[in-house]
């Protein structure tokens, strides 16, 4: 292993059977391809190498080598708790993206499932081209990614948005699956259905971008794995546009370049949480990072609900990029739609929910989301409360499993007045 | 002799006859069509199209007969150049074309699959201070727009700046010079920076709450002015050649090493200016002989025996960084 290339071992399941690892100092079939591959190699020939993707259960190709970030930016959405405020939205555009030639840019958007998407149709598009997706019982990927479709060695399989797929940011707001025939809703539960599906950017294991960009002028940090564009080099040539397959890469028109959600680094790099987590008043959102080092944690929050307890999915694992944006899918939602979506495991996610209440430890991680925002690195159920620490491992958070409740009398003997439930 | 082995000896020649009727069946088809076997092997980085080595400007003379000649860019020394500021002087004329076929570029990914523009016709010239190229091409229609999905029309000369660089934008120790004019930054400076306020004059803008007014805000104003409106404006501020609200100059020096190490020559002079007419752009580049530019000193150096390479984009074919038409090196001379 001359190249520095480690496999992305702790980034697999907690299933010991299915754990990859180098115990016995076995060689994996895919670190022969990357030992034996022939040093000299043609200008501009994009050689493939084989990365282990734990979300498709398999090796795939891709461009580029690299180890593992040294931890790994990670973020859980509970969409059974999103009211689609766009409090995130308008906190990132505040921040980030009110600029000129931004006006089209979202680099968070919360959007309406089945139908809402931005851009438009961002993602029935590429599942058009790509084909059915299919997995077989072992959760592996049967099917091709978007780094595979195109051939060996061929850029990332996409499509590219236009400029009136950018025209309108909330399309198909609250448009439900299918029509509601009158009167039906005074008779029970009715068949339609919709969600939220709020988007950042995935900062992917694999990102297409980087993939893309015949530049190199996007780059995955090592400290976090936040992916970023150049903003000096980038010469907006739109490849990244066009392979991201979440389109979550911009063009701004006035600069003539692409831009993405920079994952709040500068918060990051002080050990606070993005502005759209920090800011979601529905506290649907955690901001942490996943273990890459190692194995999973037991007390990391992100890899006990995404990587142990499996609560949380990635969206389209199908495309091969391993997105680090986790999904708690939708409990209403009938699975067919959401196994488009979040790939397998979605019937098993829902149980879990489902069962919260008997299940403290999980039911522990999920109440710190939110609670603080310093990002939680570590956390433990102590008595009736979940208590989070920080980077610098400093407690910052204790939330009580039941908030407490005060019964105050009608009348303010003090201020003389009577308490009325209006303020 | 039994019968059992009788039988197996016409079997035996049965199936001789046969196997004697296929090889007879299979010679004959080869003989039909068989063709005289061509073999190209392309050498490091080149297509196989592409007939010129790097570094050899002279190797027209190793054309085999039957071969069409490889074009050949003069840079005649006249005494009163065509005006380098309008691409349809009339004293064009008076210049001798050669006309370059181009294919497509698919040496590195991303390619395009066939040229976008098949030929780009070159004229030449130069007065001892300054070099002069003009380009044209068939466009039917001029695309000037850099938006989502949306590209400009482009065209670029490149030089080698050591000898044996690779007409694929140059190696690690071999660069090359390129001079590139794009579209859009022509319109920028014949009519003004193509802002979103120009490029969508109905579009509707509320406020931007660094601005001191509501409504659209020109974004040469915003660089010039409050820091607060230029924290947005992060490529600019960066120096990113593609973020320039005052555009002077419709075209860029670029040095490059390599696909995808095309970098931004600070403070180069050369000058250019296109138009498109009738179906057709026409671009001049203008060089100055500056001394100690490492360029004009190969140029000085050796006149005859310079290289020349072309590219040209198609906006509307989506053509935009690699993917574009190109040809490969090509002797150029300057005359004396």
């Amino acid at each position: 292993m001359s190249n520095g290339f480690r496999p992305l071992a702790s980034c697999t399941s907690s299933d010991s059977s299915t754990r990859l690892g180098r115990e016995g100092g076995q060689e994996y079939e895919y670190e022969k391809n990357i030992r034996d591959r022939p040093e000299g190699r043609l200008e501009g020939e994009q050689e493939m190498v084989k990365r282990f993707n734990w979300q498709i259960g398999r090796e795939q190709d891709y461009p580029y080598d690299a180890p593992p970030p040294k931890r790994q930016v990670a973020y859980v959405f509970d969409t059974n708790k999103c009211i689609e405020c766009q409090t995130c939205t308008v906190a990132c555009k505040t921040c980030w993206t009110s600029g000129k030639g931004q006006e089209n840019i979202f680099w968070n958007n919360v959007e309406t499932k089945p139908y809402g998407g931005y851009p438009h149709a961002w993602d029935s598009k590429l599942m058009d081209k790509c084909g059915g997706c299919q997995w077989n019982g072992e959760q592996k990927l049967v099917t091709l990614t978007v780094f595979e479709k195109n051939g060996e060695g061929k850029p990332p399989l996409g499509h590219m948005p236009t400029e009136r797929d950018y025209s309108a940011p909330n399309m198909g707001e609250d448009d439900l699956s299918k029509s509601i025939d009158l009167g039906s809703y005074f008779e029970g539960t009715h068949e339609g259905w919709l969600f939220y599906l709020a988007r950042i950017c995935n900062h992917c294991d694999h990102p297409a971008c980087i993939a893309a960009c015949p530049r190199k002028a996007i780059y995955k940090r090592e400290q976090d794995g936040i992916v970023l564009v150049d903003q000096e080099r980038c010469r907006g040539y739109q490849h990244c546009i066009e392979a991201c397959p979440y389109k979550k890469v911009f063009f701004n028109t006035i600069n003539r370049a692409s831009e993405k959600c920079i994952g709040c680094f500068p918060r990051v790099e002080q050990g606070n949480v993005a502005l759209c987590v920090e800011s979601c008043i529905g506290k649907i959102r955690m901001h942490g990072f996943l273990t890459t080092e190692g194995p999973p944690r037991e007390d990391n929050p992100l890899d006990y609900i995404v990587k142990i307890r499996k609560l949380a999915l990635p969206s389209y694992p199908q495309f091969g990029t391993g997105p680090n944006v986790f999904y708690i899918p939708p409990v209403h939602v009938p699975d067919p739609f959401l196994e488009m979506i979040f790939g397998p495991g979605v019937e098993e996610a829902k149980e879990l929910y489902r069962n919260l209440k008997n299940d403290r430890q999980l039911l522990g991680a999920l109440l710190l989301f939110g609670a603080s925002p310093r990002i939680i690195t570590r956390f433990a159920v102590e008595g009736d409360e979940a208590v989070g620490w920080d980077v610098d491992d400093v407690e910052c958070v204790r939330v009580p499993f039941t908030e407490p409740t005060w019964t105050r009398k009608h009348f303010d003997e003090q201020h003389g007045a009577y308490r009325h439930n209006a303020p | 002799m039994t019968r059992d082995s009788q039988n197996q000896k016409l079997l035996m020649m049965l199936m001789a006859g046969m196997g004697l009727v296929v090889l007879v069946m299979l010679a004959s088809i080869f003989m039909v069509t068989r063709r005289p076997v061509v073999v190209v092997v392309p050498g490091l980085g080149e297509t196989p199209a592409a007939t010129v080595a790097p570094g050899t400007a002279d190797a027209t003379g190793g054309a085999l007969a039957g071969e069409v000649p490889l074009p050949e860019v003069q840079l005649a020394r006249l005494a009163t150049l065509p005006a380098s500021d309008n691409p349809l002087d009339p004293a064009w004329e008076q210049v001798a074309t050669v006309d370059v076929p181009l294919q497509a570029q698919q040496v590195a990914e991303p390619m395009l699959a066939t040229a976008t523009v098949t030929s780009v016709r070159v004229q030449a010239a130069h007065d001892g201070q300054r070099y002069l190229w003009r380009l044209s091409w068939d466009q039917a229609e001029p695309s000037t727009q850099s938006d989502f999905g949306e590209f400009s029309d482009a065209v670029a000369l490149q030089f080698p700046l050591v000898d044996g660089a690779p007409y694929t934008m140059g190696g690690p120790d071999t660069p090359v010079s390129i001079l590139y004019w794009k579209a859009i930054w022509q319109k920028d400076v014949d009519e003004g920076f193509q802002d979103s306020t120009v490029v969508r004059p109905n579009a509707h803008t509320d406020l931007y709450w660094f601005a001191s007014q509501p409504g659209p805000v020109a974004a040469d104003q915003l660089a010039a002015g409050d820091p607060m409106a230029r924290q947005w404006l992060i490529p600019a501020s960066a120096g990113n050649p593609m973020a320039d609200y005052g555009r002077k100059c419709p075209m860029e020096a670029i040095r490059a090493a390599g696909f995808g190490t095309s970098t931004h020559e600070q403070g180069n002079a050369c000058q250019a200016r296109g138009k498109w007419s009738e179906g057709r752009w026409q671009v001049v580049f203008e060089m100055p002989a500056r001394d100690g530019d490492a360029l004009i000193d190969r140029f000085k150096a050796n006149p005859q025996q310079q290289l020349v390479a072309l590219a040209v984009w198609d906006g509307a074919a989506r053509n935009r960084g690699g993917l574009k038409s190109i040809s490969n090196w090509i002797p150029m001379r300057i005359g004396q």
